[in-house]
Order: C-alpha cells, then sequence, then structure tokens
C-alpha cells in the first residue's frame, strides 16, 4: 500500500531525526539541532526538489557564514550597531523567505553570526560547526528523500500530468457541449483551475530538472509534454473567453455536424492518451483521429457566406474560434502520440 | 553613490514584486516582534527572576520569528485561532521535553515522534505548517537551553511573553490589510499587460518577428496568468464576513482574468495572420498600431491612478470609434485572404473585449475603493 504523501513526509522526517541523533551518538557533533533544523527545512515533497534545496541551504549558507565573521570581525567592539544590523538581517530573513530561499538563508546566516556574537559566544569554532551541520543536515535529508518512501519528481508529475490531461478535457467538452446546445446551462469557469493546475505541474518539472542527471532522455521528452500541456492550456481559456460571443453568433447550420464531429474526434483522442497514461502500456502504435478533412470542409462551407453580406461574415468570425482552438488542441495532442511512438520505437 | 533615478528604478521594481509593500509590512511585523520580544523578557527580569539567564531571551527571540506564520486563515477569527494554537502547541512543547528532559533515549524517541506528528498534521491543512514549524522548533530548542532542571519556568515564561508581543504587533499595531493588498496588486497587472501590448505594436510595425515575439509573448502571459493566480488567491485572505462585500472584488478578478485571456487570443490571432500572411495593408497597419498604443497608455493611465478613484477615462469612445472604423476596413478589403480577414477581425473583436473588460475593472475597483 502506497502511504499518502504527508504520512510518507512524516516517516521520511523521523527517520532523518534518528539518523542524526545517531550520528551525534556516534561522532562528535556538538550541535546537531542545527543539522534537524537543515534536514527540516531542506525536506521535500520529492527527490529532486530536495536536492534542489539542499545545494541552495549549503551553498548559502557558507557564503553567509563568511559575510557574517567578516562582519563582526569589524564591528565587534560595537554592541549598539551589532544589535541594529542584527534588526535588519531579521528583516530580510523574513522579506525574503517566501520570494527568494536562498537569499533569505544567507541573510539568516549572517543573522545567526551576529546573534552569537551579541550572546558573547561567538568563536571560529561555532562557525565551523555551523557550516558542516547544515552539511550533514543536507546530506541526510537528500539521502533519507531518496531511500526512504522515495518520490521521484518524474513519478509526480506523471500523477500530474495525467490529471491536468483529464481536466483539460472535461472543460473541452463542456465548453463544446454549451455551444452545440446552447439552452444547456451555462458551464462553470475553470481559468482559475487551469492556470493552477500548470503551476504545480510547472513546480513539479523544475524539480524534476535537479533529478535529470538520472535520467536526462526522459526528462526531455517532459519538457515537450509540458509545453504541448501548457499550449492546450491556453487555446482553452482563449476558447472560454469568447464563448459569449460564440454562444451570440450561434453554431450555423450548415457546419453543426462537422463541430460535433471535431468534438467527438478530439474526444477520443484525449480519451486514448489518458488511457494510455493510466495504463502505462504503449500500443504498438499509437494512432489519433487528424481534423485535416474537416477543416478543409469547413473552409469550403464558409467561404460562401463570407463573401454573403456583412451579418453572415460577423456570424462566421464569431464561430471561427470553435474551429480555431479546436484544431490546435487537436494538433497539440497528434504532438503528445508522436512523443508516445517516439517512446515506443 | 547610488543616484536618484537608480534609486527610483528599485523602488518601481519592488512595487511591482511586492504590490502594496505586503511582504515588506510582513518583514517588518516579524521584526518588531522578534526584538520587542526579548526586549520584553529582559524588562520582566527586574520582577521575575527566573526569566534571568539566555534560554527565555533565545525562545522569545524565536517566538516573534516564527509565530508570523502561523497567522494562517480566511479571516481575522481564523487567524487569531490560528495564532493561539501555534502558542498552546509551542508551550506545550516545553512542558513535554521538560518531562522527558531526565532520559536522553527518551529525550530522541519522543522527539522523533513529535516531528513525526507535526509533519503528518499538515494534511489537515496549510494553517498547520506553520504551527508545525514553530512547535517542532520550541521543543527543539528547549532541549538544548533546558540544561539544568529548574530552567523551565524561564522558557514558558519566555514562550509567553513572545506570544503576547508578537499578538499584540500582528493584530494591533501592524494588523494585515488584506483587502488593500489585493487592490495593490491590481496596478502591475495592467503594467504587465500594457508591457503585452508593447510586444504585439512592435510585431505589427514589423520592428520584431513573429517568432521573436511568440517566444517574449509567451514569457510575458504567462507571467500575467500568475498575477492573477495570485491575485485570486489574495480573495481567499479576504477580511470580509458578508458575501455581498465580497461581490466587488471578486468582479475585479474575473475582469482580470478577461483582459488576460483576451490579450492572449489578441497575441495568437495577430501572430498567427502575420505568420501565414506577412503585414496587413498599410492603412490597416496605421490604424491598428495606433488602437494597441491607444490601449496600451490606457493601462498604463489607470495603472497610474491606483491610488485615488478616477471615472472611466473619456478615450473609450475615441477608441471605440477607432475600432469600428478598424472593421469597416478590414470589411472593405479585397485584396486579403478570406481567412487572414478573419484573424484580424477576430483580433479586432478581442480588442474590443479588453476595452470592455477593463471598463468592468475600473467600476469594480472604484465600488472596492470605496469599501476598504
Amino acid at each position: 500500500m502506497k502511504p499518502q504523501p504527508t504520512t510518507r513526509q512524516a516517516i521520511q522526517m523521523m527517520t532523518a531525526v534518528g539518523v542524526i541523533y545517531l550520528l551525534a551518538w556516534r561522532f562528535p557533533i556538538q550541535r546537531s539541532y542545527w543539522a534537524i533544523i537543515t534536514v527540516m527545512s531542506v525536506l521535500c515533497q520529492t527527490w529532486g526538489e530536495s536536492i534542489q534545496k539542499a545545494g541552495r541551504r549549503i551553498a548559502a549558507t557558507l557564503l553567509g557564514l563568511v559575510a557574517g565573521t567578516l562582519l563582526y570581525s569589524l564591528l565587534h567592539a560595537w554592541p549598539e550597531a551589532i544589535t541594529l544590523l542584527l534588526a535588519l538581517m531579521v528583516f530580510l530573513t523574513s522579506y525574503y523567505m517566501t520570494r527568494a530561499y536562498t537569499q533569505a538563508v544567507f541573510w539568516m546566516s549572517i543573522m545567526l553570526v551576529l546573534l552569537f556574537g551579541l550572546m558573547n559566544a561567538f568563536s571560529f569554532q561555532v562557525v565551523i560547526e555551523r557550516a558542516y551541520e547544515t552539511m550533514i543536515g543536507a546530506v541526510v535529508a537528500v539521502t533519507v528523500a531518496a531511500t526512504v518512501f522515495p518520490t521521484r519528481s518524474k513519478g509526480r508529475m506523471n500523477d500530474y500530468r495525467g490529471r491536468y490531461l483529464n481536466l483539460l478535457m472535461t472543460t473541452y467538452d463542456e465548453l463544446m457541449s454549451h455551444f452545440l446546445d446552447p439552452d444547456r446551462p451555462p458551464p462553470p469557469k475553470r481559468d482559475a483551475e487551469l492556470i493552477r493546475g500548470l503551476d504545480d505541474l510547472r513546480t513539479a518539472y523544475d524539480a524534476m530538472r535537479r533529478e535529470m542527471i538520472f535520467y536526462r532522455r526522459s526528462a526531455r521528452r517532459r519538457q515537450r509534454w509540458f509545453i504541448l500541456l501548457e499550449n492546450i492550456q491556453f487555446n482553452l481559456v482563449c476558447l472560454g473567453a469568447v464563448r459569449e460571443e460564440i454562444n451570440a453568433a450561434g453554431i450555423m447550420r450548415p457546419v453543426r455536424d462537422e463541430c460535433r464531429q471535431i468534438q467527438q474526434q478530439i474526444h477520443a483522442n484525449f480519451v486514448t492518451i489518458i488511457k494510455v497514461m493510466n495504463t502505462q502500456r504503449l500500443p504498438e502504435k499509437l494512432a489519433l483521429q487528424k481534423l485535416d478533412d474537416l477543416e478543409e470542409t469547413l473552409r469550403k462551407r464558409l467561404a460562401p457566406f463570407i463573401r454573403a453580406g456583412k451579418e453572415n461574415c460577423h456570424a462566421c468570425v464569431g464561430m471561427l474560434p470553435v474551429f480555431y482552438y479546436s484544431l490546435k488542441i487537436n494538433t497539440a495532442l497528434l504532438a503528445i502520440a508522436d512523443d508516445i511512438n517516439e517512446r515506443w520505437n | 553613490m547610488i543616484s536618484h533615478a537608480q534609486l527610483n528604478r528599485w523602488l518601481v521594481l519592488q512595487r511591482e514584486n511586492d504590490p502594496g509593500f505586503a511582504q515588506f509590512r510582513q518583514a517588518a511585523r516579524t521584526t518588531i516582534a522578534a526584538m520587542a520580544a526579548p526586549l520584553a523578557v529582559w524588562y520582566a527580569q527586574h520582577w521575575q527572576p527566573a526569566l534571568s539567564g539566555i534560554a527565555p531571551l533565545s525562545v522569545a527571540f524565536l517566538t516573534g520569528m516564527l509565530m508570523i506564520m502561523t497567522t494562517y486563515g480566511e479571516t481575522r477569527r481564523i487567524q487569531k485561532q490560528s495564532f493561539i494554537l501555534a502558542g498552546g502547541a509551542g508551550l506545550l512543547m516545553v512542558l513535554l521535553e521538560k518531562a522527558v528532559h531526565h532520559s536522553y533515549l527518551l529525550e530522541v524517541s519522543v522527539f522523533m515522534l513529535v516531528s513525526f506528528v507535526v509533519f503528518y498534521i499538515r494534511r489537515f491543512g496549510m494553517r498547520y505548517t506553520g504551527i508545525s514549524i514553530y512547535a517542532m522548533t520550541i521543543f527543539l530548542m528547549s532541549t538544548v537551553m533546558n540544561t539544568h532542571a529548574h530552567a523551565w519556568p524561564g522558557l514558558v515564561g519566555g514562550v509567553s511573553i513572545g506570544i503576547g508581543v508578537t499578538y499584540i504587533v500582528n493584530f494591533y499595531l501592524l494588523p494585515d490589510r488584506p483587502l488593500k493588498r489585493f487592490l495593490d496588486s491590481i496596478p502591475p497587472f495592467l503594467r504587465k499587460s500594457s508591457q503585452v501590448l508593447e510586444y504585439l505594436e512592435a510585431l505589427l510595425q514589423g520592428a520584431t518577428t513573429p517568432a521573436e515575439t511568440k517566444r517574449l509573448m509567451h514569457d510575458a502571459l504567462q507571467d500575467l496568468q500568475l498575477t492573477v493566480l495570485v491575485s485570486e488567491n489574495l480573495l481567499g485572505n479576504l477580511r470580509i464576513d458578508t458575501h455581498a462585500g465580497r461581490a466587488p472584488f471578486r468582479k475585479c478578478a474575473l475582469a482580470q482574468y478577461r483582459v488576460s485571456s483576451t490579450l492572449l487570443i489578441i497575441g495568437d490571432h495577430l501572430q498567427h495572420a502575420m505568420n501565414h500572411h506577412g503585414l496587413p495593408h498599410p492603412v490597416i497597419q496605421t490604424q491598428a498600431k495606433q488602437v494597441l498604443q491607444d490601449i496600451r497608455l490606457l493601462l498604463v493611465h489607470l495603472a497610474d491612478h491606483a491610488d485615488d478613484a478616477t471615472d472611466w477615462p473619456d478615450t473609450d469612445g475615441r477608441l471605440r470609434h477607432q475600432l469600428d472604423d478598424l472593421t469597416a476596413l478590414l470589411e472593405s478589403s479585397e485584396t486579403q485572404d478570406t481567412f487572414h480577414l478573419f484573424y484580424l477581425l477576430r483580433t479586432v473583436f478581442a480588442l474590443r473585449g479588453v476595452l470592455d473588460a477593463l471598463g468592468e475593472l475600473q467600476q469594480n475597483w472604484n465600488e472596492a475603493r470605496r469599501q476598504l
């Protein structure tokens, strides 16, 4: 049975704490709590994120300790100046904590040196301890993340991707059903959901890049997927934005059947890809339906209307997004299928 | 030395990245709490000798620094509840540590258990993340500082004073104003939107290639979408208890979505038209460029007048007239390919959509300002 992400992370944290206490018992580690605090900060949901954060933590701590030591050496005779500087460091740490983790850790390390100085507890030994205990904490966090119920960003990206494809399909189906049958209640606006989902995917993708050294080819493929899914999302947001306009124009009778066919084919294409994603079994060759013939038919059918007069022309222009965005969405789906085929070959 | 222009540029950048200086205020709140809490402990030492020594000062400082992140919640009431819950957890950790301090093995085992629990409870919501970090840090600090049997009253006192001071700073001295924060996020959004139109102007002039514009637009639109998302997330923190009170704010967020998605459409269609058919007829090109420029200036104007409720500018009528002219020009144009005409006409429709959405945004923005 696969544990929940929070349970998994809790077990990882507990294990890491145990490992650090074991190391502190076996080796001369004076301030093991620094290593534990590093673990608390570095341990993320996936291994890739933990590697990323551990690297940043170590680099920023080392730089901050050097800067803090220099500052303290210059100002140690003026405790008032150190107090003011300490307040400034608290401010900068807090200011950057949510927006730039590396910078926040840098300022925090300076703050710590000044704090020790103010308490008359500063020594080079303390600075060195801080540095290597941070490294111990970071190494333990990454090791535990990679060995105890490891979650790779690759796996998380797969989960998010499957869920996101489902969301894209639902949104497309809802919009198209609404255009074809305007009497139905309007579908919910899913812009925020679509953007948030993509943002989650982006985070997973960024974290996965840290794991890339272990499976470079696979990561490149996922990057292509990410761009294609982003493309579908952009087109769906556009389609949603003009839904009132499309409804006002209405789907013109002569092309209504083609519209329905487009919807059915794109839905089928979505389903095929999601099925492959869920089963993780690749067919010999994944063939999705193309819409080239339909596009040609539509062009031919619409051309006389545009020439017929202003009113018809406006109705055609109002309908254009339905075909335009549907074709673009299908092109992205075909590219995803090509990618799957390439993997198979 | 830093020049006036450099300072000004830096301030503009900060304002764009930190709408309404919300993070700046948060950092100021933390600094005041972290510095005032140990000061209060130091002052209280005169009456209560248990508070003397470095341990109470340190835990008070830590409480001031960390308690700010525990104020998660939609309303002020929930924020206070989270805060009190975190404070209670902190005190409980000191007492728990005191109970197990006599045996190293027991202390380590309990701490391992605590670390499991505090990470596990995150599954119940975001508010527990800050609480868990604070509680775990206080337990850890107590293990380090509770070096002799009688140190714990000082630790309890340090944590209690830290909680009290941070509570006053956080809820009375420098309270968070999410409503204002939400409204302050609108001008950066408008400036980013004007940037998108600037790229399109350059494309229409032939100053940049469609491929180059595509790259620039992709990043700009992604940024714009994330700005809207942040703005929407802020709505979750609004301190308004009635649904009616939220309406103009909610409508502002929806109007922002409309602006961003319509800009997406304009960019896409214009690029498509230019990619497949090249630059449009010079007359159409000039007229379209003028419209883009005017809308861009309108966006900048609205962003610059963010601090006061303004009327919808007179340029609206002129702009709509220009759009009508452009539509007529396109419809009468016979040299264009039929589908090229489609894309250009749709671009004009979308520009009209931007104007509508901006009007809606301005109206609700004014209404929201009145409710502040």
